[in-house]
């Protein structure tokens, strides 16, 4: 029966090429479609794919300082887990220089006195100007991004700063993170966000307000339960991971949407298809019939010959698709000069076998239940 | 060679219509494998339509069929009796256009679910008969009639048929053709086989044992 089908594939092969256009164009379009979304947000989100960690916040009162011990007692028992405190202080000697009218207002990033990476959100690390990653700052030091430094050459300020009655050694200087450095307007008066970095030391003996605690760990959930339990303020704003999920969320949504209605109109055609197909073969069918051949057989035959096209159909659209993708992808690296991954979701791929398997099995049956249709008589009468 | 299988066809009052055209009024019909029939009839008489329900491809409106004493229902499909009982061959030879005259033949036998070395054993001795052995491997394009009437021929006897129906197989040859083919089938009856077989031509009629004319969709005795 197998080779039966095969054979007839072969005689039939101008219909069955132009049938094989058909669900080849709709099956390469769903798959580009689907590849190159995924690969899309992937790419987008490719630093923190494989990102273990979360960011936290924790935020503390001025009275809450029994807290933060016990917090941070909790965390440094973490396994790979970081923190720093970060707060705005008032009194940098640059304060009151009225900058270019701007008012600078310092968020320093208080580090324990060991080295550790400090990360501006997920995946994404603080350099050094000189792309050094890990840093430390011991007392009385302090660690300037690029605006701060900026700043004091101008009013010729050089190694050291005076921040709330303090005089600090300035021992490096960092890039800008994107946008804690910009120059905000508020009525008329410019402010400008300046950041930098001192040691638990330096920052012991200043006045405490609102200080917030951010916590690199991939024990999110344990430091969530134990900040809330302590009463303190807790939210996870750098959460880029939720954002990625519900982007992948909304992504299949919309897959579906796209597929199902491609498919309807792969279906619609695709039975026109088939019924010139059957129109055609209508006299193979009444003389086979009329040789022995059971129905059973002949829905056999015909399932057969369309479940091969059908299938080979979608296997071939999808290596096509990984063709164009590739080109995408060369497209990026060799123009953009940028890295670029192809990526499939387990999600799409199910989408994806479950139409193309839907398609090719309800195809199929439907293309050789009409065959048994054919009314054997009229076409092997004589006159 | 084979044994053949004892057949048993009777038909009682067999009526049939197409919407409110009645075709045949009442037809009966007893026919065995020592039958040698021929229907003559002018052309939309009924003849082909009481050809298909005699082998089982069309179904009746009224009246008993018994095959081999088992009653026929209208509308059910006995391709397994067709498969095993009859063989078929028609004018205009109805072979399949994409395929050799090998593939045409053994179609049957593939449908049977006959093992391959029966098939290669069973229609040599076929297509020896038949003198067509030079044209398996052919398309069937490319013959003349009267070797495509030989391959159809090879082909309704693949399956060891009790009866072979015929419906005007002379229709499309000349006559050194047509006296061919009827030599043949005459050679299949005298080996035992049942043959009903639809006709114009007096020289054709002439083979079978019995003549029957049909008419106003009854038959009756030349
Ligand atoms: N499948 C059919 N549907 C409707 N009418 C049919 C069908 N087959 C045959 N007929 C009609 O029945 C009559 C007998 O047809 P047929 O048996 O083919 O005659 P014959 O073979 O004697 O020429 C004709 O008038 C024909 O038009
Ligand atoms: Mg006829």
């Amino acid at each position: 029966m197998l080779k039966e089908a095969l054979s007839q594939i072969w005689n039939h092969r101008k219909t069955y090429l132009l049938l094989s256009i058909t669900v080849l164009l709709t099956f390469t379009a769903i798959g580009v479609y689907m590849i190159l979304d995924d690969s899309i947000i992937f790419n987008k989100y490719k630093h923190i794919m494989h990102e273990s960690h979360y960011i936290s916040t924790a935020g503390f009162d001025r009275s809450d300082e029994a807290k933060e011990r016990l917090l941070k007692n909790k965390i440094e028992q973490m396994s790979d887990t970081h923190y720093y405190c970060t707060e705005q202080i008032q009194g940098i000697s640059l304060y009151d220089h009225q900058f270019e009218d701007a008012r600078i207002n310092l968020e320093v990033q208080v580090i324990p006195n060991h080295i550790w990476a400090y990360y501006w959100s997920l995946g994404e690390r603080a350099e050094m100007l000189d792309g050094e990653k890990s840093f430390s700052v011991g007392e009385n030091e302090i660690i300037i991004c690029k605006t701060l430094s900026d700043i004091m050459d101008q009013v010729g300020e050089k190694d050291y700063l005076d921040v709330a009655g303090k005089r600090l050694k300035v021992t490096g200087v960092m890039k800008d993170w994107s946008d804690t450095s910009a120059v905000m307007h508020d009525d008329g008066i410019d402010y400008c966000y300046v950041n930098a970095f001192v040691s638990e030391k330096t920052f012991r003996d200043w006045e405490k307000n609102n200080r917030t605690m951010i916590i690199y760990s991939p024990h999110q959930q344990e430091i969530e339960a134990y900040t809330r339990d302590l009463g303190l303020r807790y939210s996870s704003v750098y959460d880029e991971k939720e954002e990625m999920k519900k982007e992948i969320i909304r992504a299949i949504d919309s897959k579906m949407v796209i597929t199902i209605m491609l498919i309807l109109i792969l279906g619609i055609n695709m039975v026109g298809c088939y019924m010139n197909s059957l129109a055609k073969r209508k006299y193979e069918i009444a003389v086979k019939r009329a040789l022995g051949a059971s129905k059973m057989q002949i829905i056999k035959q015909f399932l057969l010959e369309s479940l091969i096209v059908f299938l080979s159909d979608i296997l071939l659209a999808f290596a096509i698709s990984m063709a164009i993708l590739g080109g995408v992808k060369i497209f990026y690296v060799w123009v953009m000069h940028d890295t670029w991954v192809i990526h499939i979701t387990a999600y799409s791929l199910l989408i994806y076998a479950i139409s193309a398997s839907f398609m090719a099995v309800y195809l199929s049956c439907l293309f050789s239940i009409l065959s048994t249709k054919v009314e054997v008589i009229q076409y092997i009468k004589a006159e | 060679m084979k044994k053949i299988k004892d057949i048993e066809i009777e038909l009682r009052n067999i009526k049939k219509g197409y919407g409110s055209q009645s075709v045949l009024n009442g037809v009966s019909l007893r026919i065995d494998n020592t039958s040698f029939i021929s229907i003559c009839g002018k052309s939309g008489s009924g003849k082909s339509t009481l050809m298909n329900i005699l082998g089982l491809i069309e179904g009746y409106d009224a009246g008993e069929y018994l095959f081999n004493q088992q009653k026929i229902e209208p509308g059910k499909d006995y391709y397994l009796l067709r498969r095993n009982y009859i063989g078929f061959i028609y004018q205009s030879y109805n072979l399949i256009p994409e395929k050799t005259c090998y593939e045409n033949i053994i179609l049957p036998a593939m449908y049977a679910g006959m093992k391959q070395a029966e098939i290669d054993t069973y229609i040599s001795s076929i297509v020896d008969r038949l003198e067509i052995s030079h044209l398996l491997e052919k398309g069937t394009f490319a013959l003349s009639g009267g070797e495509k009437q030989r391959v159809a021929i090879a082909r309704s006897l693949i399956l060891n048929p009790s009866l072979i129906v015929a419906d005007e197989p002379t229709g499309n040859l000349d006559t050194h053709n047509r006296d061919a083919v009827m030599e043949i089938l005459l050679h299949e009856h005298r080996n035992g086989r049942g043959i009903v077989l639809i006709t114009h031509d007096e020289a054709v009629a002439d083979y079978a044992d019995e003549k029957i004319y049909l008419k106003d969709g009854k038959l009756s005795i030349c």
